[in-house]
């Protein structure tokens, strides 16, 4: 769809109202958004709850305790999905907020791109890390 | 023609706050928070990645009255965020929708959140020696 032709008909066109709408309307896709916002968030239930419980028991205590925990493949299995999900839920969730406050086009645009190399790069550098110290690096 | 002045729709400080907007705008103000503590994750686990001085440094930084501080903040943002969340994956399978369950489920939240974050502070400073 051209930005043109959101904007409705041209001016003198000879189509219909109808004629104009149609094929403007959903692709389909229009819930995507709303449901892996939904299916991250039901990832990410289970993970944090358990993410809170091992800090509790001291894994970050020092840097031995860490690296210890993370050389146990179900830890770093679960940290890294755990940075996934928690990157992926961001991804969606903080470009509504974008898409709701900031109004100027091109800030609103460029937030949005920002926020999305951002995920990517930290999320990126956040798993790389666990996997180094999982693996004694 | 002149422009006419309009009259506009009320704005947000004519209403009353309620348990349900309250909750609400609570939703984006702690996932907001937990974004920025998203940075906090990446640094602490970057740290671990640089070796056990860097390491050093980072739980240097996370235990002083200031990482104490935002270590605070992003536990309540983070039990905010997950059992109002959980509230809404149960909105998403149709339940809960009369004024008084959404009212009840708003209260529930916040004593959980409450709960939830004294229990949490209450093992992690007693396991520290702090009492």
């Amino acid at each position: 769809m051209t930005l043109r032709s959101a904007l409705g008909p041209e001016p003198g066109s000879k189509r219909s109202s109808l004629g104009h709408a149609r094929g403007l309307g959903s692709t389909g896709h229009g819930s995507a958004h709303w449901y892996w916002e939904r299916l991250t968030a039901l990832a990410l239930v289970p993970l944090t709850v358990w993410f809170i419980v091992q800090l509790l028991s001291g894994v970050a205590a020092d840097y031995d305790s860490m690296a210890m925990w993370l050389t146990v493949p179900g830890n770093m299995v679960l940290m890294v999905l755990l940075t996934f999900f928690f990157f992926w839920h961001a991804w969606i969730a903080v470009a509504v907020v974008i898409e709701d406050y900031v109004h100027h086009d091109a800030t609103k645009i460029g937030g949005i791109i920002a926020l999305k190399f951002a995920c990517i790069l930290f999320g990126a550098f956040a798993v790389v890390s666990i996997i180094l110290v999982g693996l004694g690096g | 023609m002149a422009k006419r002045k309009r009259p506009l729709s009320p704005h947000l400080h004519i209403y009353k706050g309620q348990i349900s907007s309250v909750v609400s705008v609570m939703q984006r103000i702690t996932g907001g928070g937990l974004a920025v503590g998203l940075g906090f994750f990446v640094y602490w686990l970057g740290a671990a990645a640089y070796g056990p001085d860097a390491y050093a440094t980072a739980h240097w930084f996370l235990t002083t009255w200031f990482g104490y501080l935002c270590l605070f903040g992003f536990t309540v943002c983070m039990y905010f965020h997950l059992c109002n969340g959980i509230r809404h994956l149960v909105w998403d399978i149709g339940w809960g929708f009369e004024i008084h369950q959404v009212n009840a489920g708003g209260i529930a939240v916040l004593a959980a959140t409450g709960i939830f974050t004294v229990i949490t502070w209450a093992v992690a400073l007693a396991k520290l020696g702090v009492f």
